[in-house]
């Protein structure tokens, strides 16, 4: 099971997007949703329990920003990927979620289809930038 | 982006109350000029008469009393004796210098004695008032004509009195004594009657303005103070409304535009969970999702466009870049051009302030200038910043004015508080360059 499906964690403060999200994931047949989170705090205590191969981060939420969170859990869960889902255009957030050990960087104003293939991506340890934060 | 209003006391160079006061202190400095030179003509033809009153009397009395009971029948008649007698004494009057000249004529205009040897004997044409007082009497003064032949040899005096007075010889005869009296005295009694009228009218004046100035430069402190407010409350509108316009854009962020894109997501599920079969509603399924999408987009932009990009985190270039991408939404190809070496060190207000001048000239090409391309130009150089907004659009005589525009009209008068300038131009080959211009240092305030 670990070897084919991909266990994502879904970590998001706003319910319309966890909501969204998960269904979306989890249409996917290689997909699934482990996990669909609030907080970067909850989501650093589960984490570990959870063993998800790609955490789906968004940057800005109250508390533990998205960077600290994703620093944080490349620390508690080594194996799991993170991939930050973000309004954030600008190179400054991109240049730190990198920095804090993401592996992609993808817009909630991106084609469904490319978040999807980059979340495949990602579980294989590639590198993967939204089209609008590449030239960056 | 608001630019703090300058302090009203922060010297700005040029303030209503301190134009006002040197215009009303160099129009009282003209009229002070103009009444003492008006003072000096008039104390001066003052004098003029009195000297000349004076000299009339002083010469009809040296006429009648000294002059006229000297000349017997052997002056008049060239005899030598009488004429050493009668030069003895007159010479002996001309000796104080009040006295410049002294001739005697008879009723042929011929001159029976004068000072100047030469003249003595000759013969000259009287004008006829001179003329005319052999039979009536009295007396002719005036400034002297130099030109006259009979004043040769008077070459050493600029201008003297010339007094003639009709008085009777020994025998009865009547004759004229011409008596030419110095001018010294006119300029004595000038600057005499110039100091006595001249305080009164400077004085007055000066009283005046005294009382004036404290008024004036009370009312023009007071324009100024109302100016001030004026700017103020507008700053203060303008702050209100920006603070306002945040609170919107963290609401949507916060709120509708997660839940569209969440919606967005969803939808996508719901695509792919159709069967195969169903390839009409999946279609517009996603068609509904990338509208849904789109609205997402949209209002990024707008959050954008509210919500500047961290200019302090990212520098002026990103920034602008992201607005140059949305104008590309808009069909407006953006070139950008930022002098990121110039521009790289400057304080976060002087990007803000830049990034307020760029926006603000793309979202006037966007509204009015139906162009297709722009370019956006930022430098700076020996302390002061350029930038430009040029575009290929309608130029600017199609367009509304500044004057008729709010926005650049607000950004114009940031600048010239701030001791720079925006100017909107025709661009040599169409369209319209918008430049602005300030410096660095004051843009700190």
């Amino acid at each position: 099971m670990a070897c084919t499906v991909i266990r994502v964690l879904i970590v998001d403060d706003h319910r319309g997007i966890r909501l969204g999200l998960r269904a979306m994931v989890d249409a996917e047949p290689d997909l699934e949703v482990c996990g669909a989170l609030s907080a970067a705090e909850i989501a650093l205590e589960q984490a570990p329990s959870l063993c998800p191969d790609v955490v789906i981060m968004d940057l800005s939420m109250p508390g533990m920003g998205g960077i600290a969170a994703t620093r944080a859990i490349r620390e508690v869960c080594p194996q799991s990927h993170v991939l930050v889902l973000t309004w954030h255009a600008d190179s400054g957030h991109v240049r730190d979620a990198l920095a804090a050990g993401a592996t992609g960087y993808v817009l909630k104003g991106d084609e469904h289809l490319d978040l999807i293939e980059s979340v495949r991506a990602v579980a294989r340890g590639e590198r993967r930038l939204s089209q609008k934060v590449a030239g960056h | 982006m608001s630019t703090p209003p300058p302090e009203p006391d922060s010297g700005r160079p040029n303030t209503v109350a301190r134009r006002a006061l040197l215009r009303f202190t160099a129009v009282s400095l003209l009229v002070l000029v103009l009444v003492i030179v008006a003072t000096f003509f008039v104390s001066r033809g003052v004098s003029r008469d009195v000297a000349l009153r004076h000299a009339r009397t002083r010469g009809v009395t040296f006429a009648q009393v000294v002059g006229g009971p000297l000349v017997d029948r052997g002056v008049r008649t060239g005899d030598p004796t009488s004429l050493k007698a009668f030069s003895r004494v007159m010479k002996n009057r001309l000796r104080d210098h009040s006295m410049v000249h002294i001739k005697v004529w008879n009723r042929r205009g011929q001159v029976l004695w004068s000072d100047e040897p030469a003249l003595r004997g000759k013969v000259f044409h009287l004008e006829a008032p001179v003329q005319r007082l052999f039979a009536t009497g009295g007396s002719v003064a005036n400034m002297s004509d130099l030109r006259k032949e009979e004043n040769e040899g008077d070459g050493d005096h600029a201008q003297l009195l010339e007094v003639y007075a009709a008085t009777h010889s020994v025998e009865g005869s009547p004759i004229i004594v011409e008596s030419y009296w110095s001018t010294d005295s006119i300029n004595n009694d000038a600057r005499a009657v110039m100091l006595r009228i001249a305080p009164l009218p400077i004085g007055a004046l000066l009283l005046f303005s005294l009382v004036i100035l404290p008024l004036a430069w009370s009312l023009a402190r007071r324009v100024d103070r109302a100016q001030d407010e004026s700017r103020r409350s507008l700053q203060h509108a303008l702050s209100a409304s920006d603070l306002e316009r945040r609170r919107i854009a963290r609401d949507l962020h916060d709120g509708v535009m997660q839940d569209v894109s969440g919606a967005g997501y969803a939808l996508s599920a719901a695509s792919s969970a159709l069967p195969s079969e169903a390839e009409a509603s999946r279609r517009l399924i996603d068609e509904v999702s990338g509208l849904v999408r789109h609205v997402g987009e949209s209002l990024r932009a707008l959050l954008a466009d509210i919500y500047p990009a961290n200019l302090a985190r990212d520098g002026l270039a990103v920034a602008v870049e992201e607005l140059a991408r949305r104008a590309a939404v808009e069909e407006l190809e953006v070139d950008v051009q930022i002098d990121q070496e110039a521009l790289s060190a400057v304080p976060v207000e002087v990007s803000q302030l830049c990034y307020r001048v760029i926006r603000e000239g793309l979202r006037n090409v966007l509204r009015h200038a139906h162009a297709s391309q722009a370019q956006v130009h930022a430098t700076a150089q020996n302390g002061e910043v350029f930038i430009a907004v040029a575009d290929n659009g309608c130029g600017f005589q199609q367009r509304e004015s500044t004057e008729g525009h709010l926005g650049l009209r607000l950004l114009e008068d940031t600048l010239v508080d701030l001791g720079g300038s925006l100017a909107v131009d025709s661009g040599a080959d169409g369209g319209t360059i918008l430049s602005a211009a300030f410096p660095m240092e004051v843009a700190l305030r």
